[in-house]
Order: C-alpha cells, then sequence, then structure tokens
C-alpha cells in the first residue's frame, strides 16, 4: 500500500467514527457501564449463592457419611501432601496387568536360555602305593587304583544342562581320561509323566545308596571297594530308560521314593548284554525318616539282574541293602555334624567261565565255579569339626565277584578342606588287606575343583 | 432307583475328589520369613510350610526327601528367584509338580519388582566369592521389600485360587498399611500416606524433607528408633545385611568375611580389628547361624559388642512373625549403639 491510499484510509475511518458517534457520546456510556457492572455484580452475587449452597450441600453430604468437617490444620496437611508428592517424584507406573497374566520367572534359571549351563569339573588325585607293581592285576577303574606313584586326572568332567522343551530337559557329562572321551551319562529328564519321572538314556541308575554319585562328590578319594570290584570303573552305567516317583508315604516314612530301570545289561565287568538282546532290570526303594529338624534316617533297598554271558541262560543278581543317618544342627550345620553310611551288597552270578577283565586276570586251567554268592559292604563316619573341614574313616570288606573264597579288607582315614565351595583338598590314606594279593598302603592327595553352576546335590 | 442313587453317589464322590470343600490353598516357601509373609496375605485361606529355617544359611540347605513330599502336595511354591537357594531346582524335579517350575501358574517369584542391590559390576566370577549374580539376594531384611514380597505372594495366591482374590487383597493391604505403621510411625503415615513416604525413603529423600518441613517430630516406629543408627559405621560377619543398612541409614565399614562365603583369615580378622578401632564401630551385626568367636573375639580386642541375630521369623525364641524380626534386629543394634 502507497504512503497516499493509507492517508485516504485513516481519512475514511476517522469520517466513519465521526458519523457513529453522537455528541452526548461520554454521557450515554458511563450509563451503560454502570448498567453492564451492576448486572455482572448481581451474577456474582447469584453465583455466590449457589456456591454456599452446593459447600453447605457437600458438607451435609460428608456429615451424613462420618466424615469429619474440614479444618484448617488439614487444609495445611493436603498442602503438605502435595509437598511431599512433589519431593517423591511421580509414583511408580502400575502393571495393568491381571494376576493371571503376571509369570514370576526364576532368574537363576535364565542363565540357560540360549545356552547350555556348561560346568567343568576338575579332580586330581596324587597317590604314593608301597608295592608299586607288585599288585600283578590292575583292576578296572581310576587310573590311581593301579599301584603307581603318579598324579593323575582321573575325572575331568564336562557338563551340559538344558531345557529342551516345556517337557525336559537334556543333562550330558563327558569324562575326559587317558583313554579319550566317554559318555558318562547323557540322558532327556521328564518331569511327572502320568505320575513318574522319567530319565531316557545313557546313565548310572539309582540300583544302589551310591551308584549315582559322580566321584567329585564322594566323600572319599574312591568308590568303596565293593563298587570297583563289582563294576566297571566304579559304578554301574548303562543305556537305558528309569522311572521313578514319590510313593504315598509307608513304613512310618516322610518320603518313600521308588526306583525302576531297564538296561541293555552291558557291562564287561557285570554283565553281558551290551551286543545281545539279553536287559538288565534294576530298582531301588528310598526310604526316609526326619527325626528332628537336625537328623535324618534313611534306608534303602535295591538291585540288578541280568545275563552274565552272551548265551545261555545263566544270570547275575545283585542286591543293596543301605543305611544312612546324619546329624547337622541347625544353626550350627556350618560347624558341626555327624555323617554315618553302610551299604551291604549280595550277588549271586551263575557263569561258565570267567567273564570280561577277569577272565584275563585269572591263569589258565582255573575252572570257574558255576555258581558263586559273594558278600561285600562298606561303612563310613565323618565330622564335621570346624567350617569346611571334615574327617572321617571307611571300612570296606568285599568277596571277589566271581570267587568267594578271594576277598579285601579295607580301611580308610580322611580329612577333607573346602578351601572354598567350589574348591576341595583332601587327604586319605588306605590300608587294603587281601587274601589273593599283596597287602597295599596308598597314600593319596585329591584336589577337586569346579568351574560353572554344575554342582552335586548331597543330603 | 439303586442305579440312580449309585450314579448319584458317584457323581458326589467324583465332585468331592476334584472340589475338596474349603480345603485350604497349601503354600511352600523356600523361606521361614516368606512364609510368615504368606500367612499375613493368605490368613486362613492358606496352609502355609517352609524349608529353610530362621536360623538356617539358605546358601546350605540340604536338599532332603521329605522337602520333595511337601513341593508334590503344594499348590504354590515362593522362592526369591534369585541365586540363593540353589537347592531348590532338584527338589522340584524330584517332586514331578511342574505346576510349580518357573514360568508356571504356581511358582512365585519373591524379588519381582524389587530394586537389587550389589548387582556385581562387570562380569561377576569366582575371584569375588561366593557373589550372587544378581544381586544381593537377601532382600527380606528391608520392611520396604517385605511389602513388594507380600503383594508377589498375593498375586500368586490370586492366580491359584481366584475366588478368594478379594480376600487376598484386602489381607494385603492391611498388612502393608501395618508395616508402614511400624516403619514410619501412625501420625506420620496418617499424615503423608504409606505410598508417598515408601518412595521418598526408596530414594533416600525422607529425612531431608522431614526436616525441610519440620516434620521430623512426627517421625515414629523403626525409622524414629533407628533414627541414632543413621550414619554409624557396623561391622557385619556376611553381606546379609545390605537392604537394612539401606533403609535404616546403616554404614557398613566392614565383614570378617573376607568376601561373601570364604571363611574369615587370621590376617583379615586383624584388619577388621583395625577397621574396628578407626571407625569407632559399636557393633558387629552377625547371623546367628554363623560361629559366634570371632565376632565375640573381634568385640573382645575393641570394646564393640557382637550382636547375634536370626536371619528369618522363627530363628530365635519370641521371633514370630516379620515385625518381631525387624524389632528383634533393631533391639539388638540400639542395646549397643
Amino acid at each position: 500500500m502507497s504512503r497516499s491510499s493509507r492517508v485516504l484510509v485513516y481519512l475514511a475511518l476517522t469520517a466513519a467514527f465521526g458519523l457513529y458517534s453522537p455528541a452526548s457520546a461520554e454521557e450515554t456510556s458511563a450509563a451503560s457501564v454502570q448498567s453492564e457492572v451492576q448486572q455482572l455484580r448481581q451474577q456474582q452475587e447469584a453465583l455466590a449463592r449457589q456456591m454456599k449452597a452446593i459447600q453447605e450441600r457437600i458438607e451435609a453430604l460428608a456429615t451424613r457419611a462420618g466424615a469429619p468437617k474440614p479444618t484448617a490444620e488439614e487444609t495445611d496437611a493436603e498442602a503438605l501432601h502435595r509437598a511431599a508428592e512433589e519431593a517423591a517424584g511421580p509414583a511408580p507406573a502400575q502393571s495393568e496387568k491381571t494376576p493371571e497374566e503376571v509369570t514370576f520367572t526364576n532368574m537363576n534359571q535364565l542363565q540357560s536360555a540360549a545356552n547350555p549351563e556348561i560346568s567343568f569339573i576338575g579332580d586330581m588325585v596324587g597317590s604314593i602305593n608301597d608295592n608299586e607293581g607288585e599288585a600283578g592285576f590292575e583292576p578296572h577303574g581310576p587310573p590311581y587304583l593301579k599301584g603307581r606313584d603318579k598324579f593323575t586326572l582321573p575325572v575331568a568332567e564336562l557338563a551340559f544342562q538344558l531345557p529342551v522343551d516345556p517337557f525336559c530337559t537334556a543333562k550330558t557329562f563327558l569324562h575326559f581320561h587317558d583313554g579319550g572321551v566317554e559318555v558318562e551319562e547323557a540322558y532327556l529328564d521328564y518331569a511327572n509323566v502320568a505320575g513318574w519321572n522319567l530319565r531316557i538314556g545313557q546313565m548310572r541308575p539309582t540300583i544302589s545308596l551310591f551308584n549315582r554319585w559322580h566321584e567329585h562328590a564322594l566323600p572319599q578319594v574312591d568308590s568303596p571297594r565293593v563298587y570297583n570290584w563289582h563294576f566297571e570303573d566304579g559304578c554301574f552305567k548303562d543305556l537305558g530308560v528309569e522311572v521313578s516317583r514319590l510313593l504315598p508315604p509307608t513304613l512310618g516314612a516322610d518320603s518313600n521314593e521308588l526306583f525302576v530301570s531297564l538296561f541293555n545289561g552291558g557291562n564287561d565287568y557285570f554283565l553281558a548284554g551290551g551286543e545281545e538282546d539279553r536287559p538288565a532290570l534294576g530298582f531301588h526303594l528310598n526310604n526316609y525318616y526326619d527325626l528332628s529338624d537336625s537328623a535324618y534316617l534313611q534306608w534303602g533297598v535295591g538291585g540288578l539282574a541280568g545275563y552274565t554271558e552272551a548265551a545261555g541262560g545263566n544270570r547275575t543278581y545283585l542286591g543293596t541293602l543301605d543305611l544312612s543317618y546324619d546329624w547337622s544342627p541347625v544353626q550350627e550345620a556350618k560347624y558341626r555334624g555327624l555323617t554315618a553310611r553302610a551299604e551291604l551288597f549280595w550277588q549271586r552270578r551263575e557263569q561258565s567261565d570267567f567273564i570280561g577283565h577277569f577272565k584275563q586276570w585269572r591263569p589258565a586251567g582255573l575252572a570257574a565255579e558255576p555258581s558263586v554268592t559273594s558278600l561285600g559292604g562298606w561303612t563310613y563316619l565323618e565330622q564335621t569339626f570346624a567350617r569346611n573341614w571334615k574327617r572321617g574313616v571307611r571300612f570296606d570288606y568285599t568277596q571277589l565277584p566271581d570267587r568267594d573264597s578271594e576277598h579285601e579288607w579295607g580301611v580308610s582315614p580322611y580329612i577333607t578342606w573346602w578351601q572354598s565351595e567350589p574348591i576341595r583338598w583332601r587327604l586319605q590314606f588306605s590300608h587294603y588287606a587281601r587274601n589273593f594279593l599283596p597287602d597295599e598302603n596308598v597314600l593319596f592327595l585329591q584336589l577337586d575343583w569346579g568351574v560353572g553352576p554344575h554342582r552335586h546335590d548331597e543330603y | 432307583m439303586i442305579s440312580k442313587t449309585l450314579a448319584l453317589m458317584a457323581a458326589a464322590f467324583a465332585l468331592g475328589a476334584v472340589c475338596p470343600a474349603h480345603a485350604k490353598v497349601n503354600v511352600v516357601c523356600s523361606l521361614s520369613t516368606c512364609a510368615s509373609l504368606a500367612e499375613e496375605v493368605g490368613g486362613g485361606k492358606v496352609s502355609v510350610s517352609y524349608i529353610c529355617k530362621g536360623n538356617e544359611d539358605a546358601h546350605f540347605v540340604k536338599p532332603k526327601p521329605s522337602y520333595s513330599v511337601a513341593i508334590k502336595n503344594a499348590d504354590l511354591l515362593v522362592s526369591t528367584g534369585l541365586d540363593l537357594e540353589l537347592w531348590l531346582p532338584s527338589l522340584i524335579d524330584r517332586s514331578g509338580n511342574r505346576n510349580l517350575r518357573s514360568g508356571q501358574k504356581g511358582y512365585v517369584k519373591a524379588a519381582e519388582g524389587i530394586t537389587m542391590l550389589e548387582k556385581p559390576e562387570g562380569r561377576p566370577d569366582r575371584s569375588q566369592g561366593d557373589i550372587h549374580i544378581f544381586g544381593n539376594p537377601h532382600i527380606q531384611t528391608s520392611p520396604l521389600n517385605a511389602k513388594i514380597i507380600a503383594g508377589n505372594i498375593c498375586i500368586g495366591l490370586k492366580k491359584v485360587d481366584s475366588g478368594n482374590a478379594a480376600y487376598y487383597e484386602a489381607r494385603l493391604k492391611s498388612f502393608q498399611n501395618r508395616i508402614d505403621e511400624a516403619l514410619f510411625g501412625a501420625t506420620l503415615t496418617k499424615l503423608l500416606g504409606g505410598d508417598v513416604l515408601t518412595r521418598l525413603l526408596a530414594q533416600h529423600k525422607l529425612h531431608s524433607f522431614l526436616e525441610s518441613k519440620k516434620l521430623t517430630g512426627k517421625l515414629g516406629g523403626w525409622l524414629k528408633e533407628a533414627k541414632p543408627l543413621r550414619g554409624k559405621p557396623l561391622v557385619g560377619y556376611h553381606m546379609n545385611w545390605v537392604y537394612f543398612a539401606d533403609v535404616f541409614g546403616l554404614n557398613m565399614v566392614g565383614y570378617i568375611e573376607p568376601k561373601p562365603g570364604i571363611p574369615p583369615t587370621p590376617a583379615h580378622v586383624n584388619e577388621v580389628i583395625q577397621t574396628v578401632k578407626k571407625y569407632n564401630v559399636k557393633a558387629i551385626l552377625t547371623a546367628n547361624y554363623f560361629e559366634k568367636s570371632k565376632p565375640e573375639m573381634v568385640a573382645s580386642k575393641t570394646g564393640a559388642k557382637a550382636v547375634i541375630v536370626p536371619m528369618g521369623v522363627g530363628g530365635a525364641p519370641g521371633v514370630n512373625d516379620y515385625f518381631d524380626l525387624v524389632n528383634c534386629w533393631l533391639k539388638g543394634l540400639r542395646a549397643v549403639m
């Protein structure tokens, strides 16, 4: 817009105002304003009356509902509350989920969400033997039982564990040793299949007190002697299936647990079904009694039956009977305690000849008895006498499973110290007296360590 | 007629078998303190048992078969959900009760929603002792956490017994109010409300706020009782007390264990003695399942006092619920500080 145009517009507006402004405009305007003010004042008074009426009504309702009349002090409290709210900051957002939608997840088990839990356990044993090379017989089992002065690593265990699906968990334990790598156990563990827990794969079946215990969890350096003479590697393991369940309490016990297993029945030292259609059947019934919060008693009966040889009807029957007592005063369990365990082995072997490793060892021409009934057993007493310190002694007796006239006695005092939860040192002296080989004295030093989450539960 | 009667009886038997009248919800807790909180929330509708006793070390519980029987028969299992009760999974496996496994309807993780303290920095390993990779699991030593744990238990109960949801909610609210009054005092709780006070305390703003508003005189309950302890140095045996110290403002300056779970060595005990002297520590707070000799020995050489207390409900005579437990801890400390 040009300057001349703006002047013209200004003039036009001035003229227009002039046309609409009468001479008495000031007087008229004052009267109008007064009137409006009067109206507004009336409206305000009306609103105040309404407000008062509403307030009285609210107070009447509150009085009827039992609420106290607001006071000046409470008005202060409201201000205080607002200040506190501001200082506290916003309330954390409340979950909109219903209880059914809330899921509690144990973070302890989330470790294995993406990868298996992996653990390594090393078990090194140094031994000094007084009749090195004289024994003439190397039983199957850990190298420290083979009469040599040396350090060995009988168990280097790699353990994997992972839930496979909502129904089962895979557990695998590989053992590395001088002879290579061996699958110690590899099985799927199902919980509650028609009321039974199910384990299927290669495993140590529950047929006795210690058969399921891995070497690194044993209370002494070695398995009880009866295990070493009866089973290969100090335990019986095989491919098969095992079911177990907690039974309704019977025999006055607080817990009865039954294990039943069916296996190939293959074990060079013991049974002959590995390559044949000759299965073995095992079981164990565990009966547990809480004597008090600090003490329990447990007894169990178990066994195994299978074919001794690859052909023919000869069979081997094994029966076990075990008893355990434990006293760990609740409040002082880290410092004091006493454990006593004992187990009896009974075996009947029908044989047409010596089998497996025994056959290589027995002199040529020595005839095998067609039926051998042998006994064996062990017991130990162990005391917790300070934090992380235990001492004990184990007694062994066993007849040889293929010749009951030959037997061995043993006594093994020991002391164990946990450097920390995953590391354990043990010193053990063992004396073995035999009527078929020279006596033997062995001094063991064991160092056992674990890395990772796998640990052996013990009760 | 006879067949109808038999059919009726069979139906009644079947119904009775699946719907036991007025059956209580069977709750098993890993810790006695959680069991006490479950009783607070569940009232007469629940039957509660627990595994680890109040005077027992929760790290080292023997997984006895009788515990598996209890879990087998349970409707709800409550554990911290952290790496404290490492003995629990094998008990659950043995029980065959799949409803109580992690993630299932009958499992409650007590620590859900709790701000974890002492989470290891960097990659945790055993060079730091028996550390817990998700943070310090002794969550029950804070009354603020007790309210959260009770809330989680309430959720679990509502999941397995939805018909009594209102009952559990009402009891939860009542319990949380009682904790607030016990912690802050009735006057302050009425004035500002438990929720606001809880938030202020959790953020360590409560005392400064009360001072700024000249309301310190209205503080009551455990916090008033613990006021003389605020900022005071304290030595523990094991790292059990971090949540307790956080709420009540105590200053943990050392532990008799050199690292969590590692037994004290003579050299370390000597260091602790120097620490106690340096900071003029008055109390050595020890759970009663630890040896008394080391704390008492340190005390005798420094003039401090060993305060031996239970870690959980039921761990000492007279400690019958959570309120008794906190009272016991504070009374023990106040007697020597």
